[in-house]
């Protein structure tokens, strides 16, 4: 989302940056990208990028927005309580991906064993979980904004709020590879000026982060964009540091097998660090 | 006529540099996992 609005406000270009979106369905796969060289930067989960880097992966979280878990575990109306989804299908975007990392979090609290109790399906990614929740073929599935909001005008209901349980996650993490910070810092620090310069403008203009969100997520429901700049703006961080805690919750949850990974190696607050020494995030806020 | 011509050459130099401005603009890929909700 910070990024759809750095690149409305053109900032990117204003640090000699043009960039190309590409949209892939969960988190797993843009990992893979990355990796693969398709992408140099990436907005993606952190429980994505653990297990690849438990696997010797070269990936490093640089930067989030927001770091309260914005999830919510969104069901069909006929289930009143997560142990209702005992025998039945629920959804994820792909297998490692955040919403299985949440999906399997609800359960266990719960008392339920998501290797015995549900059968997992992958839809592919959060508009796909929701036609296929709408259509019958999956009971639950981990939503973000504005996503759950949207579920809810399906008639779905909101079963769990995660930040009520003390989650933390690094929202809209910007990842990339610690060679490509190597190879071309400059660039990597570039897009994370934009990047901040896109959080304040969110934060300070509302009008502007409406607009932009709503033209690139096709939304025209003003309910629905206000309900998502409240929920942002609420949240937004001054400086875009990652959390720490939120890598290691995913590591101690145990969700996704046993690990071995500092959470301190995934983050690189090298970048963030020189924006605040140099006094670029205070210019910004006083802009 | 001494003007116009000034205004071309003008015109021209701000047109190259222009290009040179584009030509250095580094070019990457980002892939975000987001999607509009009625996209599926």
């Amino acid at each position: 989302m910070i990024p759809v609005i750095a690149k409305e406000a053109k900032y990117f270009e204003r640090e000699g940056i043009t960039v190309e979106y590409v949209r892939v369905g969960g988190s797993t796969r843009i990992v893979a990208a990355l990796l693969g060289g398709s992408a140099q930067i990436i907005h993606a989960g952190e429980p994505a990028v653990v297990p690849a880097a438990q696997r010797g992966a070269d990936v490093v979280i640089v930067a989030a927005f927001c770091n309260a878990a914005q999830h919510r575990l969104i069901v069909r109306p006929e289930i009143k309580d997560v142990r209702d989804l005992k025998g039945k299908p629920v959804g994820i975007t792909t297998f490692g991906s955040t919403s299985d990392y949440i999906l399997r979090f609800a359960l266990q609290k719960y008392g339920l064993d998501p290797n015995k109790d549900v059968s997992i399906l992958q839809t592919g990614g959060q508009p796909e979980g929701l036609a296929a929740m709408s259509a019958g073929k999956i009971f639950a599935q981990r939503m973000g904004f504005p996503f759950h909001l949207k579920a809810q005008q399906m008639g779905m209901r909101e079963l769990i709020d995660f930040s009520q349980l003390g989650l933390e996650e690094n929202i809209g993490a910007m990842i990339t590879t610690r060679s490509f910070i190597a190879q071309r810092r400059g660039t990597v620090l570039r897009y994370l000026r934009a990047y901040v310069r896109g959080m304040h403008r969110f934060k300070s203009d509302k009008e502007f982060a409406k607009k932009s969100y709503g033209k690139f997520a096709q939304i025209n429901d003003e309910a629905l964009l206000e309900a998502n700049w409240q929920e942002y703006a609420s949240h937004m961080l001054r400086s875009p540091r990652p959390t720490i805690r939120g890598i290691q919750q995913v590591i101690d949850s145990g969700t996704l097998g046993k690990v071995d990974v500092k959470p301190e190696r995934l983050v690189d607050f090298s970048l963030v660090d020189e924006l605040e020494r140099t006094g670029f995030i205070d210019a910004v806020y006083k802009e | 006529m001494k003007t116009a011509f000034c205004a071309l050459i003008c015109f021209l130099s701000a047109s190259i540099l222009l290009d040179k401005e584009l030509i250095a603009q580094e070019r990457i890929t980002v892939c975000f996992t987001q999607a509009p909700p009625e996209a599926g």
